[in-house]
Parts: C-alpha cells; sequence; structure tokens
C-alpha cells in the first residue's frame, strides 16, 4: 500500500518546552486515521508541522515519498495538504460562498493581470469556480446559506463549512482537528456519517483529531496516542482501548 | 458628480450576474458593450474638457476643486485596496504620490521640455503618467517586500517612516528645488486625464474587487494563517495589492504636479497621508463607492465650510468627528453601491410618481 505521509523522528520546540519529541507517524491511502491524547500532548503541534506552519528542530517530513520538510504553509497546500482548525478559522466577514471560492484560488492558477482588467479568461474562471464552490456546498447542505456571512451561521454549520471549505480545495490528505468539538451527539453521528462519506466521495486520506472516543472508536482504522509529545501508542482501536498505557495517561479506568 | 461616477461603471452589476451560467454565451457582446461603453465614457469626458476648463463658461475656482476631487478619488480608492481590501494598514500613500509627482516632473522639466501643440501635450502627459507609475511601483515594491512581512500597527510604522524618508530625501535634492519647492513644471493635466483616471482607478478597483484575486486578498485581511492554509502566498498577494496601490497613486501624484505646476515636499508629508487615510475610513474601508463618497466629502467640505470664515476648520473637524460617532463603519460601511441598486431607487421613484 501507498504511504502518504511519514514523519521520521520529527521534534519540535519551543523554548524549554518539547512539544513533538521524535515522533514517527504514517499513513497510507485512504486511510482514517486518529490521533488522540491529553490535552497538550502536542497534537495540534503535529498538524502545524504537518501543514508547514511550524518547522520542525529536526527529523523529516515526507509526502508522498518526496521529502517536504521545511516547506512553508501555502505550498503545502498546493501540495494537497488541507486541514480545519479546532478553533474555527473561517473568514468571518466573507459569505459562505466566497469562503468556499477561496479555496478554489490556487488550485485554477488564475493571472492578476487578467483579475483587474477583467479579462475573457478570468470571466471563465470566475464562473468555474462559483460552479465548483456551489456543487461543493451542495455536498455540504449548505448551499441555501450561500450568501449569508460566514460569522452568522450557527456553530455546528460552521464547522460543516470549515470541512466543505477544506474539500473544495481538493485535498489529498486532509487533516480535521478536532471537528465534533462542542457537537450534540446527534451532530456527532450525522459528522461520522458524513466524513465515511466524503472519504469515499473524494478519495481521501485523512488525520484527525479528537476527544470524543466514541467518535474515535467508530471511525478510525488506526489510532496514534500522544502524551507529552511522544507517540505512546498506535494501533486499531481495539487494541488502543485495552493498552495499560493508554489507559493510564488518557482514557482512565472503564465503569465497571 | 460622484453619483455619475458610479452609475458609468460598467462591472458594478456583473458581481451577482457572474454566478449565472446564461450570462457567459454572450462573451463577445459583453466584450462590445464593454469597449463602447469606454469609448462613450471617454469621448464624454473629451467633450466635457473644453467646456469646463472655459474660465468664462466655468469659474476656475470650481474647476480646481473638480479636478482636486478627481486627484483624491485615485488616491482613495488606490488606498483602499491595501487598508481596506488587504487589510494592511498603511500610512505612507503621501510618499508614493510624491514619487510620481517629483520623477515626472524632473522627467518633463528637464528631459521633455515644454510641449508646443495639443498632441504633443497628450503624449508628454502620456509619458509622465506611465513613468511616474512605474516609478510609484517600484517604490511599492521596494517597500512592501521587507514591510509586508509586518503586520498591524509595526507595518504602519515603517510605511510612516518610508513617507518620512522621501519627503526628506526630495528636501535634500536641489535639482528638485529642495526646500523651495520644484517649480516651472509644465502644465500639462487635463480634466479629461484626471476624471480617466479616476474612473480608470475606480474600474480596476472593481474588477479587482469582484476577482477570485480580491477574495483571495480579502481572505488575507480576514485571516491570514487560514489564507495560507489555502495556498494563498500572502506576502506576494499583499505585495501584488501594495505595488498596484503605490502606483496609481504615484500616478494621481503625475497629475497634481502637471495641474498645480508647482511641488512643494511639504505638501507631501504625514498629514497628507493622513487626510487620504480620513477619506477611506469616512467612506467605509473595503468598500470602493465608500473611498469615492470620502474622497468627494474631504475635498468639498472645507470648501463648503468657507463661508463659516474663522470657525471653518473647527467645524470641519466636528463635522469628521460626529459622522464617526454616528457611523463608525464609514458611509457605505462594507456595502458597495450598484448599478443595480441605483436602478431599482429610480424606479421605484418613478412608480410613486405615477402612483
Amino acid at each position: 500500500m501507498k504511504t502518504v505521509l511519514r514523519l521520521e523522528n520529527v521534534t519540535k520546540s519551543f523554548g524549554g518546552l518539547v512539544a513533538v519529541k521524535q515522533v514517527n507517524l504514517s499513513l497510507n491511502e485512504g486511510e482514517l486515521v486518529g490521533l488522540i491524547g491529553p490535552n497538550g500532548a502536542g497534537k495540534t503541534t503535529i498538524f502545524n508541522l504537518i501543514t508547514g506552519v511550524y518547522r520542525p528542530d529536526s527529523g523529516r517530513i515526507f509526502l508522498n515519498g518526496e521529502d517536504v520538510t521545511g516547506k512553508s504553509a501555502f505550498q503545502m497546500a498546493r501540495l494537497g495538504v488541507v486541514r480545519t482548525f479546532q478553533n474555527i478559522r473561517l473568514f468571518p466577514a466573507l459569505t459562505v460562498l466566497d469562503n468556499v471560492r477561496v479555496a478554489l484560488h490556487t488550485r485554477l492558477r488564475p493571472n492578476f493581470l487578467g483579475s483587474i482588467l477583467h479579462t475573457f479568461g478570468s470571466a471563465r474562471q470566475e464562473q468555474a469556480i462559483s460552479e465548483e464552490a456551489f456543487r461543493v456546498l451542495k455536498v455540504f447542505g449548505l448551499e441555501h446559506l450561500s450568501d449569508e456571512l460566514a460569522s452568522s451561521l450557527p456553530y455546528g454549520q460552521q464547522r460543516r463549512l470549515e470541512i466543505a471549505r477544506a474539500l473544495a480545495a481538493k485535498p489529498h490528505l486532509l487533516l480535521l482537528d478536532e471537528p465534533a468539538a462542542g457537537m450534540n451527539p446527534r451532530e456527532t453521528s450525522e459528522l461520522m456519517q458524513l466524513i465515511h462519506q466524503i472519504r469515499d466521495q473524494f478519495d481521501l486520506t485523512i488525520l484527525l483529531i479528537e476527544h470524543d472516543m466514541r467518535f474515535v472508536m467508530g471511525i478510525c482504522q488506526r489510532v496514534y496516542v500522544l502524551d507529552y509529545g511522544e507517540v505512546i501508542a498506535e494501533g486499531p482501536p481495539e487494541q488502543i482501548r485495552t493498552d495499560p498505557r493508554v489507559i493510564e495517561a488518557y482514557l482512565g479506568e472503564p465503569l465497571t | 458628480m460622484s453619483l455619475c461616477v458610479l452609475k458609468n461603471m460598467p462591472q458594478l452589476a456583473t458581481e451577482t450576474a457572474n454566478l449565472k451560467p446564461s450570462r457567459s454565451s454572450g462573451g463577445t457582446r459583453t466584450f462590445l458593450k464593454t469597449v463602447l461603453l469606454i469609448v462613450a465614457i471617454a469621448l464624454a469626458l473629451a467633450c466635457l474638457d473644453p467646456l469646463l476648463s472655459n474660465r468664462e463658461l466655468f469659474s476656475p475656482y470650481a474647476f480646481r476643486i473638480l479636478m482636486l476631487i478627481g486627484i483624491n478619488i485615485t488616491l482613495a480608492v488606490s488606498l483602499n485596496l491595501v487598508n481596506g481590501l488587504a487589510g494592511q494598514f498603511s500610512i505612507g500613500h503621501a510618499g508614493f504620490m510624491a514619487v510620481g509627482a517629483y520623477t515626472s516632473a524632473a522627467l518633463t522639466y528637464y528631459v521633455m521640455g515644454y510641449p508646443h501643440g495639443g498632441i504633443l501635450s497628450t503624449l508628454w502627459i502620456l509619458a509622465a503618467m506611465i513613468v511616474g507609475g512605474v516609478a510609484g511601483g517600484i517604490a511599492g515594491f521596494l517597500v512592501g517586500i521587507p514591510s509586508l512581512r509586518l503586520r498591524g500597527d509595526y507595518l504602519a510604522i515603517v510605511t510612516l517612516g518610508f513617507g518620512e524618508i522621501i519627503r526628506i530625501i526630495i528636501l535634500n535634492v536641489d535639482a528638485v528645488g529642495g526646500p523651495r519647492g520644484f517649480s516651472g513644471i509644465p502644465y500639462l493635466t487635463s480634466f479629461f486625464w484626471v476624471w480617466s483616471t479616476a474612473l480608470g482607478t475606480i474600474a480596476l478597483s472593481r474588477n479587482l474587487v469582484t476577482s477570485t484575486h480580491g477574495r483571495a486578498l480579502m481572505a488575507i485581511r480576514e485571516d491570514e494563517v487560514a489564507a495560507q492554509a489555502f495556498g494563498i502566498n500572502t506576502v506576494r498577494y499583499k505585495v501584488a495589492a501594495f505595488v498596484l496601490s503605490s502606483s496609481l497613486a504615484a500616478v494621481a501624484g503625475v497629475l497634481y504636479a502637471h495641474y498645480d505646476t508647482y511641488l512643494n515636499p511639504s505638501s507631501f508629508g504625514f498629514i497628507r497621508s493622513f487626510e487620504v487615510i480620513i477619506m477611506v475610513i469616512l467612506g467605509g474601508m473595503g468598500s470602493t463607492s465608500g473611498a469615492v463618497a470620502g474622497a468627494v466629502i474631504v475635498t468639498l467640505l472645507p470648501e463648503l465650510l468657507r463661508a463659516a470664515a474663522a470657525v471653518r476648520m473647527l467645524l470641519y473637524s466636528a463635522l469628521l468627528i460626529a459622522l464617526m460617532l454616528l457611523r463608525p463603519q464609514g458611509i457605505m460601511g462594507h456595502r458597495e453601491l450598484s448599478w443595480k441598486q441605483i436602478q431599482s431607487l429610480f424606479l421605484r421613484q418613478r412608480r410613486r410618481a405615477k402612483a
């Protein structure tokens, strides 16, 4: 099976704090993998390393076998690594449609001069962008809200929009940072279905951070457990659930 | 006047129309329409030109204000691209205006000389505008590359510093008059050039705002980290907007130099930059029509208050403060005046008149 993403001994520290220590992680094509661990374990830092927001202090990151260590965030996005954010980061004063259209921007390689002169080519491209954006919104059942400001949507729909925006960018690798945070159980199970559906529909490899164990165990094929910046366990959900180190560090004893 | 400007904008209505596929089929037709519209506007301006510059038909005082409004619209709309659209707070606009004004004035004064005949002066001013615009663009690039890595207050300080550096350099170059000022610049600016530049700037700005690049710039304004996470090279886009904006400001400077025929470094200090910022904020950050409205108001208001004599500037400041208190988001806020809105306004009035 093809490896999409591989982290080799990646370390990142902030001042004296080692946030991520010698982490090895790999994702195979089409896999849905979870990343769990207590608060401050370094999960989001790993996301920031993969997406190029931070540069690792040491270690390498490979995407489809190619060394992408040290690439910047916009370069990683263009290579097909797209993420959502833990604390939703939409473009609040833009409409729902525009939020999605922004994600389509770099996919079509538009030309600046064409944009300010409003040429044929740019108008046609604009049309293509809009059509595609509507298509994506429809998949997520948000098309009726296309003219609303992103900031005016209720929380659950903002989360949905964030995922829609990420998918519009046609990622190969999708990183979801706590997609179910703040959702009620019904919304969570809807989201689980949605993630399954989009993975099949869009041929995605997904890495997700989540605290909701029912969610992680129910949806992920493999799980990595992080504690104090180190991977303490890795494997299928059933195995993780019974791993004594994981229980000690994160899950706690089951109620019996 | 401002209403007329907006009515002439071909791009205003296309914002929503872009989404409808039916529109695209008439590609050549819309292209022809646009060309015709541009020709019609140019002809109208060219016809107005001799009428307005005739001192017997139109008072020179009113003419001067008309010219200043045109120049200020160019300045405000171009600054809005950086401050309003891309959300980067730049306060060195007067510096770029000075770059355009002085380089083009030096060119026409030392190299090209006073033109003899109408067609020559047209070529002269065109050459001056191009050279000034390019000089402003280069200045914008050189300032933008290092400073646009900074955000917020830091960028403001750097651009403010840049504006002052330009002013002080000019003060010390004797060839352009230094502190005495630069006099004897040929009079080349006409109503036609000022207003076609203003309208052209508005058109470029509207095109950019409704384009995918405009959206990318707005995304940077809204959330730079998220914009980057979606493949937008934020530094590059900010620099592009900055270069476009400073180049347009420089063209405004060219027109100003060849209108007044005298330049003084003191008129390009930070007070001038603040004046342009006031126009943008007053009109509504990020709104092109707002920047136009702001430019008109800030230019006209002190003139209208001349009757108040001694308390004129007091009243002016008080009015500005009152406007800002009553409408902190600016006159237009984030919205735009569109052709459709104006149409529906007229239709409504007509319907009311019938009833």
